[in-house]
C-alpha cells in the first residue's frame, strides 16, 4: 500500500473521528435529553462509516494472502452470488437472465470469486435503483479461458470514469456508501488467478463487465485483454 | 448590535451541525455550504464576518477558496479558520501562506476552547465578537 493511500486512509477516519468528536462534545452539555437521539445516530454513522473503512482494508489485506484453493464451479458462484445481493439489497424489481454454456472449472479460492461476483452484482443492482432494472449474467467457454459477463441496464459510468474504476478509493458514491474499495478488489482478485476484467458502458444504457479466466495451460499473462 | 455572520464550509454534514450549535450559541449567524463551489456563491452574495473553512472538499477544495478569497478585493479581508485533517508542517506553512488566520487540526478536541482562540486570535481578546462568547456554557 503507498503512502498516499495511507495518507488517504488517514484522511477518511479522521473526518468521522471529527465527528464523534465534536458532537460527543456537544451532547455532554445538551441539557434537552430529547436532542440526544439525534446526537447519537450522528454518533453511530460516523462510527460506521469508520466500520466500514476497516472491513473494507481487511478484504483487501486478505487478497494477498495464500488460502485454500479448490476447482471453483462459476455457475454456482454466480447463482450464490445473486443470491446473496438480493438478500442484502432486496430489490424486487429486477429480471435477471442467465444464459450459462457449459464452461471449465478454474482452480481458485472459492471466497475470492465469490466476493468479484457478489461486488459486481451489487454495483449492476445498485447501478439499476428505482427503475425496471435487467441483469444479465452469461458465460462461455473461449479457446484458452472461459469468459463471464455482467450486463446490467442501469445508469453506466461516464467516460472520463472508466479508466479508473479499478484504481483504488476511487468512487462517485457518496463516502457513506462505499469508499471506492469493491472493484480494485474485483481487479486484484481476477489478476490474481491471470484473468482480466474489461468494462464497457455507455451513460443512460448500461454497463457490461467481461472477465476472462485462464483455464488449463494458459495463464502466462502475455494476452492483454481488457485490463490487467 | 446586529450578530456576526460566519460561514461554515465543510462536506461533512457532521461537522456542520456541531460547529453551527456552538456558533449560535455563542450568538453568531450560522450560514453552510458543502463545497468550495457553494462557498464561493455565497462570498459573492452576502457578507461574512469570518470563514470557517475545510479543505479537502469536491468541486473546489478550500487553498483554492482561499486563494480566490485573497485575490478578491470583496474578500480578501475576510478572516479565515481553516479545519483540516492535513496536519503536516507544510499544510499548516501553505495555509498560513495563502492567508489563513488560523489552522486547526481534525480531529480536533476541546473544540469550543479551540475556535475561541481562533476568534481571540482574528479579533483581539477584548473584541465584540469574543465578550459574548461562554465556553463554559
Amino acid at each position: 500500500m503507498s503512502l498516499n493511500t495511507i495518507s488517504y486512509l488517514i484522511h477518511e477516519i479522521k473526518t468521522p473521528l471529527t465527528g464523534i468528536i465534536g458532537i460527543t462534545e456537544v451532547a455532554l452539555e445538551e441539557e434537552d435529553a430529547s436532542k440526544n437521539k439525534s446526537y447519537l445516530m450522528d454518533i453511530l454513522n460516523c462510527a460506521q462509516r469508520i466500520s466500514e473503512i476497516v472491513g473494507g482494508l481487511r478484504s483487501y489485506s486478505r487478497i494477498t494472502k495464500k488460502e485454500e484453493q479448490s476447482l471453483v464451479d462459476i455457475h454456482k458462484v454466480l447463482e450464490d452470488s445473486l443470491e446473496m445481493v438480493r438478500l442484502g439489497i432486496k430489490v424486487t424489481s429486477v429480471e435477471v437472465i442467465k444464459r450459462f454454456q457449459p464452461v471449465e472449472k478454474i482452480e481458485a479460492n472459492m471466497g475470492e470469486i465469490q466476493q468479484v461476483f457478489t461486488n459486481l452484482i451489487t454495483n449492476a443492482f445498485q447501478a439499476m435503483n428505482g427503475k425496471e432494472g435487467r441483469l444479465i449474467l452469461s458465460t462461455r467457454s473461449l479457446k484458452d479461458s472461459i469468459e463471464i459477463k455482467v450486463s446490467d441496464n442501469g445508469i453506466g459510468i461516464p467516460q472520463k470514469h472508466l479508466n479508473k474504476i479499478f484504481d483504488p478509493f476511487f468512487t462517485t458514491k457518496n463516502p457513506c456508501e462505499g469508499m471506492g474499495l469493491g472493484l480494485n478488489i474485483v481487479y486484484r482478485i481476477i489478476t490474481k488467478y491471470m484473468g482480466t476484467i474489461d468494462a464497457e458502458s455507455k451513460e443512460g444504457i448500461g454497463t457490461t463487465f467481461t472477465i476472462k479466466f485462464p483455464t488449463k495451460g494458459d495463464g502466462n499473462g502475455k494476452e492483454s485483454i481488457g485490463r490487467r | 448590535m446586529m450578530s456576526k455572520k460566519v460561514l461554515v464550509v465543510d462536506d461533512e454534514e457532521v461537522i456542520r451541525k456541531f460547529l453551527r450549535i456552538h456558533l449560535i450559541n455563542w450568538g453568531y449567524e450560522v450560514k453552510e455550504a458543502v463545497d468550495g463551489v457553494g462557498a464561493l456563491e455565497q462570498l459573492g452574495n452576502e457578507d461574512f464576518d469570518f470563514l470557517l473553512l475545510d479543505i479537502l472538499m469536491p468541486q473546489k477544495n478550500g487553498w483554492q477558496v482561499l486563494e480566490e478569497m485573497r485575490s478578491n478585493p470583496k474578500t480578501k479581508n475576510i478572516p479565515v479558520i481553516v479545519l483540516t485533517a492535513k496536519d503536516e508542517d507544510n499544510d499548516m506553512f501553505k495555509g498560513y501562506t495563502l492567508g489563513a488566520n488560523y489552522y486547526m487540526t481534525k480531529p480536533f478536541t476541546n473544540t469550543k476552547a479551540q475556535l475561541l482562540y481562533g476568534i481571540q486570535l482574528m479579533f483581539g481578546k477584548n473584541s465584540e465578537s469574543v465578550n459574548n462568547i461562554n465556553i463554559f456554557r
